[in-house]
């Protein structure tokens, strides 16, 4: 008798544990972006793929603000588990935190400096692997290869990677990220002051601006610190939300192909007539080593997920469903 | 110069030279009780100054102090002693510090990294050795220090504590921004203004003042100037550099506390102005003063001196008032008794020379009468005597007696014809003649009289000879009479030199002769009515010539030494006045 009991706790309980993880159909996803796109045809990221790959149908758009994609029943891959996802897009990373603590939005964006913070906290983080590439471009007004070389040496990967970034990604030396390319370790990451000095020599250079985008705070910082650091070089480097000589720009890699996403990379930062072609190894130190680019880092995309969110596995989102019982 | 301005002169200068001392004497009194004020505010201001900068420095030890005493900042310590430097957030200081009202916070590892800044989160992981340094000497509240920021530098007080986490320690530095609103929180009275510069970076002010903090900074004093802003809106100012340390005891700022001058430079303008009216008053009273004081003084002696005049012009009947009883009445007096004396004695002379002269002609008509009547009683002697011893003779004597009766009493006609001339001369007609034509007539006329007298006629006449308003006729004869003087002072020959020449508004002519000449005695005589030298002279001549020389506002004159002749000289003016 004690063992039947036992063995049907031990059935109850199994049972339990299915139920808690077997996926559900149903619910609304609430999902909130910085990104704001005019229409669907002009939505790209991850966002783009996901329309594109038609688990879901737009049922309502509203341009820049908020999209409203219901599941396709009819999708080859089978039904999404979830009913509808609604994106409310161009949201700041300060106001998707707010709704996610708030228990209004079940997915947002992190900021990487502020991932470590948010799962000190007890947030659910997922970080993708690094897929975005952070650079100073320079925009074609600095012709003297000596200050974009200072510059390049000048620069403090480390510092940047580790705090202002949170340890997120990796510092980069080169385009591609290890995981695509497999040769980034050749490309050097580490700071080089005395060189970096040396490169610019008695040459007095005219104050340089850099351009960033001011509605990131991560970049902001990452704007204060290249500054900093081009000042120990002796380069005057000031910040400017627009208008600048050198530009901080963040990249999504647009292709698993190396070559390929060397390409796209050069061609969306407007330096498609300075990549040699070839092998992508050589093509990309040739790119790196005129200075035109200067990599900083690679990021992983950084999601809070909340605890209804069953199953997430980047933008997969068919696959996606909700525990409504979850706390 | 005039007893009167000079008086007057006197006068304006003595109370141009009072006025100016004492607007000198009050200037000075007032400058240095400005002085004295303007050094009392100024050293207020400093004192307030430096309790304001102690206080605020406590104030800022006090936040930091709770800073460190706080429970999160006790976690980020021991998070940073078991993690590092990079356990710290890029933003930890910012929020800590505007939790704490603090405008600067670096949090320091204990190797001098920066953990996190507030005023420049950008400069995690760099260095600030400068606060693991322990402080000499007594632990001040907090310290002057330069921040160094993104785009700049500013002054700060900071004060450094520490939080302990095992063996590690987190240092905290923070502060205050030393600027604008400290310096609006000092009570400025009015005129008074404080300027804060930092030695780093002195510009955007006046070039002076620059050059006042550069002398306070290479001194390391406190350094005080007067400034002349220039124009009356902004007037002098007097300015005091203080500099101010840092904990090490560098130079980081110098503190300028300015005075505006203006009221005492609006005050001496007061007084400057107010000694020139003061001054122009006084020197316009004085003037009217010492006018009516001249007028006292000098109008007797003016009066004395035109009264003078008179008597120098002959009005010997002038007078003075001398009613006064002073000095002046006293010298009016003696010119008054001077005048009539000299009348008196006037009177005196004239009667003596009316006897001289009544004398001299009842001498000259007793030897003029005496000549002719001589004859006329021998004569008539004759007469008797032939009629009564020789009858028969008598007719023939009797002619010749008549013959002698009337020349003798022609002479006497003739002479008394003289004297009647010369009482009933007439009056000048004058008219425009030229001098050439009243010479040369009495020349021919005497041309046949020298040459019986052997005399040598020589004319020096200057051409052209101006033309004067002369009596030709008058003048003629005047001339005449001193020819044929000249031809009795020649019985024996001798030359006879009659020049005429052009001189200043007239002409002079010169009649000489070479005869025996005159003595000084007789020069002096010689013009004296009924005056001769000659035996049968009427002594009328010379003084029918001195006459008419007058009546033509003329002068005459001669010029004699005894035996070498005779020259007179006549001057004549080409116009009457």
């Amino acid at each position: 008798m004690r063992r039947f009991a036992c063995l049907l706790l031990a059935a109850v309980s199994l049972a339990a544990a299915y139920a808690a993880v077997r996926p559900r159909y149903g619910g609304v996803l609430r999902v909130e972006l910085r990104a704001a796109p005019q229409t669907p045809e002009t939505a790209d990221g991850n966002l783009g793929a996901l329309l594109v790959s038609g688990a879901f149908r737009v049922s309502q758009w509203d341009a820049n603000r908020r999209a409203v994609l219901v599941a396709n029943e009819q999708y080859q891959g089978g039904r999404p588990f979830v009913d509808t996802i609604e994106v409310e897009m161009g949201r700041s990373l300060r106001d998707q935190m707010v709704d996610f603590e708030l228990g209004k939005a079940h997915v947002v964006e992190v900021d990487p400096a502020e991932a470590p913070r948010a799962a000190q906290r007890g947030l659910r983080i997922w970080s993708s692997q690094p897929n975005e590439l952070l650079a100073l471009v320079f925009t074609g007004g600095v012709d003297n290869p000596r200050v974009r070389e200072a510059l390049a040496l000048s620069i403090d990967r480390t510092a940047i990677h580790t705090v202002l970034l949170g340890r997120q990604g990796a510092p980069a030396g080169g385009l591609l990220p290890h995981w695509l390319s497999g040769y980034a370790f050749l490309f050097p990451t580490a700071r080089d002051l005395p060189r970096a000095q040396k490169a610019l020599g008695p040459t007095r250079s005219a104050p340089l601006t850099l351009e960033y985008d001011s509605s990131d705070t991560t970049l902001r910082a990452v704007a204060e610190r290249l500054a900093l650091n081009a000042r120990e070089a002796g380069l005057t480097l000031r910040i400017a939300p627009q208008g600048g000589e050198v530009r901080l720009v963040r990249r999504r890699i647009p292709d698993v192909n190396p070559a390929r996403a060397l390409t796209a990379l050069a061609e969306s930062l407007g330096l498609e007539g300075r990549l040699p072609s070839g092998d992508p190894y050589a093509s990309e130190r040739a790119l790196v080593e005129s200075h035109w680019i200067i990599p900083l880092a690679h990021l992983p995309e950084i999601y809070g997920l909340s605890p209804h969110v069953r199953d997430w596995a980047g933008w997969d989102l068919p696959r996606v469903w909700l525990d409504a019982s979850a706390p | 110069m005039s007893f009167r301005l000079r008086l007057l002169l006197l006068t304006a200068l003595a109370v141009a030279a009072a006025v100016a001392i004492v607007a000198t004497a009050v200037q000075v009194t007032a400058r240095r009780a400005f002085e004295e004020l303007d050094d009392q505010r100024l050293q207020a201001l400093v004192a307030q100054f430096r309790r304001e900068f102690d206080r605020r420095g406590q104030e800022v030890a006090r936040r930091v102090e709770s800073l460190a005493a706080a429970e999160s900042t006790l976690r980020l310590a021991i998070d940073v002693a078991r993690r590092g430097a990079e356990a710290g957030g890029v933003n930890e200081a910012a929020a800590l510090a505007a939790a704490h009202n603090l405008d600067f916070l670096e949090l320091v590892a204990d190797d001098g990294a920066i953990v996190s800044s507030a005023q420049w989160p950008a400069r995690f992981g760099y260095k600030e050795e400068w606060v693991l340094k322990p402080q000499e000497g007594p632990r001040p509240a907090a310290f002057l220090r330069r921040e160094e920021l993104p785009e700049s530098a500013a002054l700060a007080l900071i004060a450094v504590r520490t939080v302990s986490a095992g063996d590690h320690t987190l240092y905290l530095a923070g502060g205050l921004r030393l600027g604008d609103d400290f310096l609006a929180s000092l009570v400025l009275p009015a005129g008074m203004r404080v300027l804060l510069f930092d030695v780093a970076r002195p510009t955007g002010s006046d070039p002076l003042v620059q050059a006042l903090v550069a002398d306070a900074g290479r001194s390391r004093r406190e350094v005080s100037r007067t400034v002349d802003w220039g124009p009356p809106a902004a007037g002098p100012e007097t300015l005091q550099a203080i500099p101010l340390f840092g904990r090490s005891g560098e130079l980081l700022a110098v503190l300028v506390v300015g005075s505006s001058r203006r009221e005492l430079a609006a005050l001496v303008r007061f007084i400057r102005r107010a000694a020139l009216a003061v001054g122009a008053a006084g020197i316009l009273l004085g003037v009217a003063l010492s006018s009516w004081a001249a007028a006292r003084v000098s109008r007797p002696v003016q009066n004395l001196a035109v009264a003078a005049r008179q008597v120098a012009a002959g009005d010997w009947t002038a007078r003075v008032d001398a009613s006064s009883g002073d000095e002046i009445g006293e010298l009016g007096r003696a010119f008054n008794t001077m005048t009539s004396r000299l009348l008196e004695q006037r009177e005196r002379l004239v009667q003596a020379e009316r006897v001289a002269a009544w004398r001299e002609l009842a001498r000259r008509l007793a030897h003029e009468l005496k000549n002719p009547l001589f004859p006329l009683q021998i004569t008539v002697e004759n007469l008797q005597r032939a009629k009564d011893q020789h009858p028969a003779q008598f007719e023939e004597v009797f002619r010749e007696s008549t013959t002698t009766l009337l020349a003798e009493l022609a002479n006497l006609k003739t002479i008394l014809g003289r004297f009647s001339d010369f009482a009933k001369m007439p009056p000048p007609r004058f008219e425009a003649v030229q001098v050439g034509e009243i010479i040369r007539p009495v020349l021919k006329l005497c041309e046949a009289q020298c040459a019986a007298a052997g005399v040598t006629v020589r004319a020096a006449l200057e051409e052209p000879l101006p033309t004067i308003e002369a009596d030709p006729e008058q003048l003629g004869r005047a001339l005449q009479n001193l020819v044929l003087n000249a031809l009795d002072a020649m019985p024996h020959g001798g030359t006879l030199t009659i020049r005429a020449r052009r001189i200043e508004a007239g002409v002079r002519l010169e009649v000489a002769d070479t005869g025996a000449g005159l003595t000084p005695e007789e020069c002096e005589r010689l013009f004296t009515p009924y005056y001769t030298t000659k035996r049968h002279g009427t002594g009328l001549g010379l003084a029918i010539v001195q006459s008419v020389v007058s009546d033509h506002q003329g002068r005459i004159a001669v010029e004699s030494t005894p035996g070498q002749g005779a020259t007179f000289r006549l001057d004549l003016p080409e116009k009457h006045a």
